[in-house]
């Protein structure tokens, strides 16, 4: 169950402004959703931008409607639309419940990089967006090989959490990594890591990830 | 009875965009129009209120880079979705226009994803529903018009021209930077600045004021 009290980790001012304006692109703008989905502090400073982004609406500069569009409008009222059953939509992902909002997303088939870890990438639609956000899973009592990104990432930790160097990070933490941050994280307790990850290039080699897990040493 | 529905029950008020403005008559809220189509499907309503908002949403988007057409017909899709939920909205909760800005937000994004679809997938490319995801529309407390509108207006010059770009030219950063021959740093540090600001009409308990 996802518990989001206590988050630390959140979305930097410039991020939520562009999601809220309706900038960047649909993995970024999922991870971003998801966590104003769980975290108050976000979404209060979400609505008050978008308090915002109204006010400049209404001074947008008008241009004129084309000149029977009001009664096209009027005449579209008229038409009665049928309500559909809304389709099951998947709430869970493996066994892992998902958060409400991100019911009906759709992904790969998962992808075993070694035994204890996987990736599911998400979909648009039938094909990976370019700039990929995908679902890992890691296994409780596994560590990562100190390394570094060659792309800005964002990981958004969905069930359990884990440890980087002094930090630890929980179930709702939004975490930044640049090019730049060699870390290795482990993950954190007896519970298993699911995270939602974007990043902004291309997805890592498949072995990549594999490669750099190892049992966590004290275990 | 609240008045404007009187208002809106008269036989001349087919032609009553011309006379907005009229003194005799008190002016209707956008949130009362709202209400009012929630209530009564109030045909006069949605007119008026379809004449105030539909030119601004053209501007908007056309603004945004879409051309006239796409931009017509955005318009036209949100005012719909304006009647079809208007029971949806909550006016304790949400100003007209932040409540539209969404709804017009979450069509143009979602009218991008679908042409960027297109252009990927060449011709393959069917119609699905959409996730739950990016229909964002949850609104918490909504911050009164009056004090967005003048933290807006006290937000120093230099700071305004960032957001105005970043909103209505939807530029990037970088691209904000090259527009006003600016290091990208000061760029971001002017729209952190104004983003602060209206993160302060947050009151100490983290409620809005
Ligand atoms: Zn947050």
């Amino acid at each position: 169950m996802i518990m989001a009290n206590g988050i630390n980790g959140h979305i930097d001012d410039l991020d939520l402004w562009d999601y809220v304006r309706g900038g960047r692109d649909y993995g970024e703008r999922i991870i971003i959703a998801t966590h104003l989905h769980l975290c108050k502090e976000c979404e209060l400073n979400a609505s008050l931008f978008e308090d915002a982004c109204g006010e400049l609406l209404e001074n947008s500069e008008e241009v004129p409607m084309s000149k029977h569009s009001i009664d096209i409008a009027l005449a579209r009222t008229e038409i009665k639309t049928k309500t559909m059953p809304l389709p099951q939509l998947q709430n869970e992902i493996y066994g892992h419940s998902l958060p409400d909002n991100l019911k009906g997303i759709k992904t790969k088939p998962r992808h075993f990089l070694g035994p204890n870890v996987w990736i599911a990438p998400i979909v648009d639609n039938g094909i990976p967006a370019p700039n990929q956000a995908y679902f890992l899973w890691v296994k409780a009592g596994m560590q990562m090989l100190p390394h570094s990104h060659t792309n800005n990432e964002i990981t958004l930790i969905l069930e359990g959490g884990f440890k980087d160097g002094e930090n630890s990070y929980h179930a709702g933490d939004i975490i930044y990594e640049d090019g730049h941050t060699i870390h290795a994280p482990e993950v954190l307790g007896d519970e298993d890591c699911l995270c939602l990850v974007y990043q902004d290039g291309p997805i890592l080699p498949k072995t990549f990830l594999g490669k750099l897990l190892k049992p966590f040493a004290r275990i | 009875m609240l008045e404007y529905k009187i208002y809106g029950q008269m036989p001349f008020m087919a032609s009553i965009d011309d006379n907005a403005s009229d003194a005799s008559r008190p002016f209707i809220s956008d949130e009362e129009l709202i209400i009012s189509i929630a209530a009564s499907q109030d045909r006069d309503a949605y007119r008026e209120l379809f004449g105030r908002f539909a030119p601004k949403i053209k501007g908007f988007l056309i603004g945004r880079g879409c051309t006239n057409t796409e931009a017509e017909d955005i318009a036209q899709d949100a005012m719909l979705k304006v009647w079809q939920n208007a029971n949806q909205f909550n006016p304790t909760k949400a100003k007209a226009s932040t409540w539209l800005y969404t709804i017009v937000r979450n069509l143009r994004t979602d009218y991008l994803r679908k042409q960027n679809r297109i252009s990927r997938l060449k011709n393959e490319y069917v119609e699905e529903p959409n996730i739950a995801a990016l229909q964002n529309e949850k609104i918490v407390q909504s911050q009164s018009a009056k004090i967005v509108r003048e933290a807006i207006e006290e937000l120093p010059d230099d700071q305004l021209r960032v957001v105005r770009l970043s909103f209505y030219e939807d530029l990037s950063h970088t691209q904000i930077a090259d527009a006003l021959g600016l290091p990208l740093g000061t760029v971001k540090s002017r729209l952190r600045l104004a983003l602060e600001k209206l993160k302060s009409l947050r009151s100490d308990s983290g409620e809005k004021l």
